[in-house]
């Protein structure tokens, strides 16, 4: 997940730091043009599945992949909670974890 | 005339709250909340499944008018999930209420005191109208309290156990004490229960399994709102002293012998 502008600063770069530099690797193969071709979209892990995603990173593709009521479900991701307000400026990056949440019954 | 509660920013009428889990069907549930008329209701979190459409409560609740959706913390292990999870639940309800559980273990399901007062000072200084779940203990009451809870919400008995009010005197002391609402959540089984954490003084109760389980839950809902509401006039009218000895009601003039 990159939320500008505070992620572009290089603030606050938890979990999802490490998990960003993880994803950079293969790359860096494809250039030394060995390994393997590129795969076709992105691949992050939504609600503990991989998901491969085939937009452009915003959470309104995602949601609309999923099939999500974007009314309905809240979102953290890395382990971090994104506010509604941020939605727009959400940009997904290959390895991110995504969690959808909705109300279910409970006590 | 139960005279109206105020909660966080809200103010309420009914002084029964209901748990939505457990009911054979959101009909179901939703049946029973309407003839409780609850004006509280919880909520639990849980992970998005496409297709899975037929689960979503929130549609439907969200349609009943005047009901304010509490998501709780359920799942949470410790103070910081416990944290995640109300953010999150803020995210779904828009309003800043949380029932605030932790329990880690599922055996008993017993809540966790030091877990549950570290999530409460951070949600409360978040703006969060934080209603705890906890153990019925008067000293972490007033510990909840100074931590900014909106209520403290001592437990009947384990969750889901219908073993009743297992720690009325404990209550009974928060309640003296509390200047926060005082709720009890968690082991009731039936509405004299409910009655009598009212008629001893008790804001309200919330009830889960006690209805949810219960072979007709629509009228079992009717139960309880009937006896929260006796036992609300009852602590309003005030109870009579208790005597150690009989008190007689009818004279005892002697007409009768000779």
């Amino acid at each position: 997940m990159r939320i500008r502008p505070q992620r572009a600063h290089g603030v606050r770069l938890g979990a999802g730091c490490i998990l960003r530099v993880s994803g950079m690797v293969p790359r860096t193969r494809i250039r030394g043009d060995e390994f393997p071709p590129k795969v076709p979209g992105m691949n992050l892990v939504v609600n503990g599945k991989p998901h491969s995603h085939g937009g452009g990173g915003t959470l309104a593709e995602l949601f609309e992949e999923c099939r999500a009521n974007p009314a309905q479900v809240a979102v953290m991701i890395n382990g971090e909670v994104v506010r509604r307000a941020q939605w727009d400026s959400v940009k997904l990056v290959e390895g991110d974890q995504v969690e959808m949440l909705v109300f279910a019954a409970g006590g | 005339m139960q005279g109206d509660f105020r909660l966080g920013d809200r103010t309420f009428t009914s002084r029964l709250f209901l748990g939505t889990g457990k009911f054979s069907s959101t009909d179901t549930m939703l049946r029973a909340v309407r003839a409780s008329g609850a004006e509280l209701v919880t909520v639990a979190l849980r992970r998005f499944h496409e297709g899975r459409a037929e689960d979503d409560v929130y549609g439907p609740l969200s349609s009943l008018p005047g009901i304010t959706i509490v998501p709780n913390t359920s799942g949470a292990m410790n103070a910081k999930e416990a944290v995640r999870a109300a953010m999150l639940g803020r995210e779904l309800s828009g309003s800043p209420f949380v029932k605030l559980e932790i329990h880690p273990n599922p055996h008993h399901l017993l809540p966790d005191p030091i877990e549950t007062y570290e999530a409460a000072k951070i949600l409360s200084r978040e703006g969060f109208f934080v209603l705890p779940y906890m153990p019925a203990d008067p000293v972490l009451a007033k510990r909840l309290e100074d931590a900014g809870c909106a209520a403290v919400m001592p437990l009947g008995a384990a969750i889901g156990s219908g073993q009743g009010l297992t720690t009325a005197g404990m209550v009974e002391i928060m309640i003296r004490d509390a200047c926060v609402p005082v709720i009890v959540d968690a082991g009731l089984r039936s509405p004299s229960e409910a009655a009598a954490v009212m008629e001893m003084g008790g804001d309200a109760v919330l009830v889960n399994s006690a209805i949810a389980a219960a072979d007709n839950p629509e009228l079992m809902a009717e139960a309880f709102a009937a006896a929260v509401a006796a036992g609300r006039k009852a602590w309003q009218a005030g109870l009579m002293p208790r005597s150690e000895v009989a008190v007689a009601t009818s004279p005892l003039t002697a007409f009768l012998g000779d």
